[in-house]
């Protein structure tokens, strides 16, 4: 059986797993990034903060020691910011110093200084009394310090380092965690695909087996090798063939059984007329005997009388071996077969039934139809049935109408009587098994449930139909070709 | 310009641009002169909460006004560039006889006496155990116009028989914690500071040889021709602050270890023990050039 891929359970696991690994990954992913981001940004304040209040500390002491005249500043100041524009591994982008006016004092871009500030990140770092962290935009940092001792204020140091790196960086700790999860999800289903193969593998084998083994295959004989799970499904799958083999074993034997007593039934029934058919032809042989013995017979006469003794004898010789022909136990045999003598050879069986019930007999069954591929005893017995029962049903004189064709479904053959007709509620019943309408003793309840499953196992199909007032009427239908199950 | 019209000046700018109900920053600014006994840092980092002080609790806008070396301050008092100022004793005592100033105020030390002593010290593992032990070595004074850094000291020394030219070297540092560690690096075998400093520093490897009698705190001074409005806020001030009290002392605990105790009132006679020790130690307090032999 050819199966959806996505629907197998390595399908449903690979898929199961693989979403789990991208939530798992994106949640890893998600909380590592955050606190990678998180981690280098605290870094990167902290260097940052680091070297700016330290910086500070150089720039306050300069310009104090400046205003009581210990030093000369001398350019010190800008030196400083020199020196610290650098800092290739911070990505400063601008340093600067400030009076607490906001006066450029000195700056890393030399034309900047006596330039005064008065932006709101500016004001806010002028007026700050501790070390001030800023996003002037998504991707630049501010750090600005007071250069000051206790509340006297000299002015602001103040940098602005680049945050860019940081974002490719992140963005680059993104793609990885995405290829690192694609190549999870690439790793699970490949030791998924197989971890699976190795469990599916003697599955599958199993399966092979199963299906190439047949029910009626002897199973006795095989091993198992396995020690496993598969071992188990293995033997549990011979037990079950074994079990199956001998259910139909019984089941074979048992419709074998209700084939002979169905048989038996009709033979029965057939008895009276077969002791008619051969005692009219015994009368006559006898009343020739008669003759002989009372002698003065002509030749002629005495010709005669042998002709009719031997016509007499074939006739008998006729019915016992078209009734030992039917009660023979049959094996299950297709041949291909002409329907329409198989039909006249079973009618020929019922002849004193339909004489005796004053039945007339119609039959259209063209005698060109091409052979049939069935069990001819089997079959025959379907049609004995269905003639005895509709002989039945017109037990004060009717018509019954046989007709046979050729359709797109194969042969189809009709027996229609003139009877009373059945019921809906028994209609619907009437292949059900022991299922009978007929006194205790007359019936079996076997007949027509008989007829469908031998129909059915030629590939075929049976229907009962009783339209109102019209009788009762039965359609088979067999395929010309070998469909059944026999 | 005469100093009485630099006065005149300084009081117009006080008077004509100071509003009573001004804010700080609105308020003309007042230098207040201190003479650099810790370096312009520590000054700083000391002196400036003191200052605020005086901001929230005058109505006026002081300015710390730190000079390179103590006469600095001397010389701007006297040019009427500051008219307020905290020097030492020796340091007031050479402005007095020069110009027209006055002490308002001295602080309390932690005893809550307005005293304090000069330290004569040496490094832990030193073999001096004595004054007398410095002849011969080398010694580290503070400024020459300090008391406890140089004019105690040498007194002492004086006393103990040992003069400037006894020692094998000796130099006037620019501040008194540039003595404590000259002598604690080994630059020098001995040194002298006023007691906060020395005990501040004690654990870090001092041992102290010698401590002297205590001598008047470190002054406020005042010019003489100064608003008197000002030399009564500052002294109100002042002389508000107690160091029974937990909430002052919270706001002094930053504060230089001489100011935070609180103050008394000060007068001239106060220091006439030190103009004694100076007039021993032959130094001529009026005179030019180094005080020293």
């Amino acid at each position: 059986m050819q199966l959806n891929w996505l629907r197998t359970i390595k399908g449903k696991f690979t898929l199961y797993l693989s979403s789990l690994v991208i939530v798992i990954m994106s949640g890893l992913s998600f909380w590592t990034i955050s606190r990678e981001k998180e981690l280098m940004e605290n870094a990167i304040i902290r260097e940052g903060t680091a070297y700016v209040e330290s910086l500070a500390i150089s720039c306050t002491n300069t310009m104090l020691y400046e205003e009581v005249g210990l030093v000369d500043e001398s350019g010190l100041l800008d030196n400083y910011i020199s020196d610290l524009m650098k800092k290739s591994d911070l990505h400063i982008r601008y340093a600067m110093i400030l009076n607490p006016q906001g006066d450029v004092i000195a700056h890393g871009s030399r034309a900047e200084v006596e330039d005064i500030y008065r932006d709101p990140a500016t004001e806010r770092a002028l007026s700050a009394k501790d070390t001030l962290l800023q996003y002037p935009s998504p991707n630049l940092l501010d750090i600005s310090t007071p250069l000051a001792i206790s509340s006297k204020r000299w002015g602001t140091l103040r940098i602005g380092i680049s945050l860019e790196y940081l974002r490719n960086e992140i963005s680059l700790l993104i793609w990885r965690y995405v290829l690192l999860t694609a190549g999870f999800i690439i790793a699970a289903i490949a030791i998924n695909g197989f971890l699976f193969g190795l469990i599916t593998k003697p599955l599958k084998s199993l399966s092979e087996e199963m299906d190439s083994m047949r029910f009626r295959e002897d199973v006795t004989g095989l091993k198992v090798n396995r020690r496993d799970e598969i071992a188990i499904l293995q033997q549990s799958f011979y037990r079950m063939v074994r079990n199956l083999k001998a259910d139909e074993e019984e089941r074979e034997r048992t419709r074998k059984n209700l084939f002979l007593t169905e048989k038996m039934a009709a033979i029965g029934k057939l008895t009276a007329g077969l002791a008619h058919e051969i005692n009219n032809p015994l009368g006559g042989i006898l009343n020739c005997i008669y003759h002989f013995k009372k002698g003065g017979q002509s030749a002629e006469q005495r010709r005669e009388y042998l002709e009719l003794m031997e016509d007499g004898v074939r006739r008998i010789q006729r019915r016992v071996t078209n009734l030992l022909e039917y009660a023979r136990n049959p094996g299950l045999e297709r041949s291909a077969t002409d329907f329409r003598a198989l039909m006249m050879r079973t009618l020929s069986l019922v002849d004193y039934q339909l004489t005796k019930s004053r039945i007339r007999v119609e039959e259209e069954i063209p005698e060109d139809l091409p052979p049939v591929e069935i069990d001819k005893d089997q079959i025959g017995q379907v049609l004995l049935n269905i003639l005895l029962n509709a002989i039945q049903a017109m037990p004060d004189g009717g018509v019954l109408r046989l007709k046979a064709w050729i359709s797109a479904e194969g042969l189809v053959v009709t027996v229609a009587d003139t009877g009373e007709g059945i019921p809906a509620e028994i209609l619907s019943k009437a292949f059900d098994p022991f299922f009978t309408t007929k006194k205790d003793g007359q019936g079996t309840g076997l007949g027509l449930w008989l007829s469908q499953k031998i129909i059915e196992q030629h590939g075929g199909s049976i229907r009962l139909t009783s339209p109102e007032g019209q009788g009762a009427a039965v359609e088979i239908v067999i395929p010309l070709g070998s469909k059944g199950v026999l | 310009m005469g100093n009485r019209i630099r006065i005149a000046l300084l009081c117009l700018c006080i008077y004509s641009f100071f509003p009573p109900s001004a804010s700080a920053f609105s308020r003309p600014i007042i230098p207040f002169g201190l003479c650099p006994k810790y370096n312009p840092r520590i000054m700083y980092q000391l002196y400036q909460p003191f200052i605020d002080y005086l901001n929230v609790n005058t109505p006026y806008r002081f300015e710390i006004k730190l000079s390179r070396v103590y006469q600095d301050t001397i010389e701007r008092l006297g040019r009427s560039e500051i008219v307020i100022a905290s020097c030492g004793p020796v340091p007031y005592i050479w402005a007095r006889e020069r110009y027209p100033v006055k002490p308002i105020l001295r602080p309390l030390n932690r005893d809550g006496k307005p005293y304090y002593r000069g330290v004569i010290f040496v490094r832990q593992d030193s073999l001096i155990q004595k004054i007398v032990d410095l002849r011969g070595r080398s010694f580290a004074f503070g400024p020459e116009l300090s008391t406890a850094g140089h004019i105690l000291p040498e007194y002492h020394l004086q006393r103990a028989g040992i003069r400037l030219k006894d020692l094998k070297e000796y130099a006037f540092l620019r501040h008194h914690d540039s003595v404590v560690n000259s002598v604690l690096k080994g630059k020098y075998d001995a040194g002298a500071v006023k007691d906060v400093v020395a005990f501040q520093h004690q654990k870090e490897g001092l041992r102290f040889i010698y401590i002297t009698d205590p001598i008047p705190t470190v002054p406020i001074v005042v010019r003489e021709d100064a608003p008197a409005a000002l030399v009564a806020a500052v002294k109100t001030a002042l002389l508000k602050i107690d160091p029974q009290d937990r909430n002052d002392m919270k706001k002094m605990v930053q504060w230089d270890e001489e100011f935070k105790y609180g103050f008394i009132e000060a007068k001239d006679s106060d220091y006439d023990s030190i103009r004694k020790i100076l007039r021993s130690v032959h130094r001529s307090p009026g005179g030019k050039g180094p005080y020293r032999e």
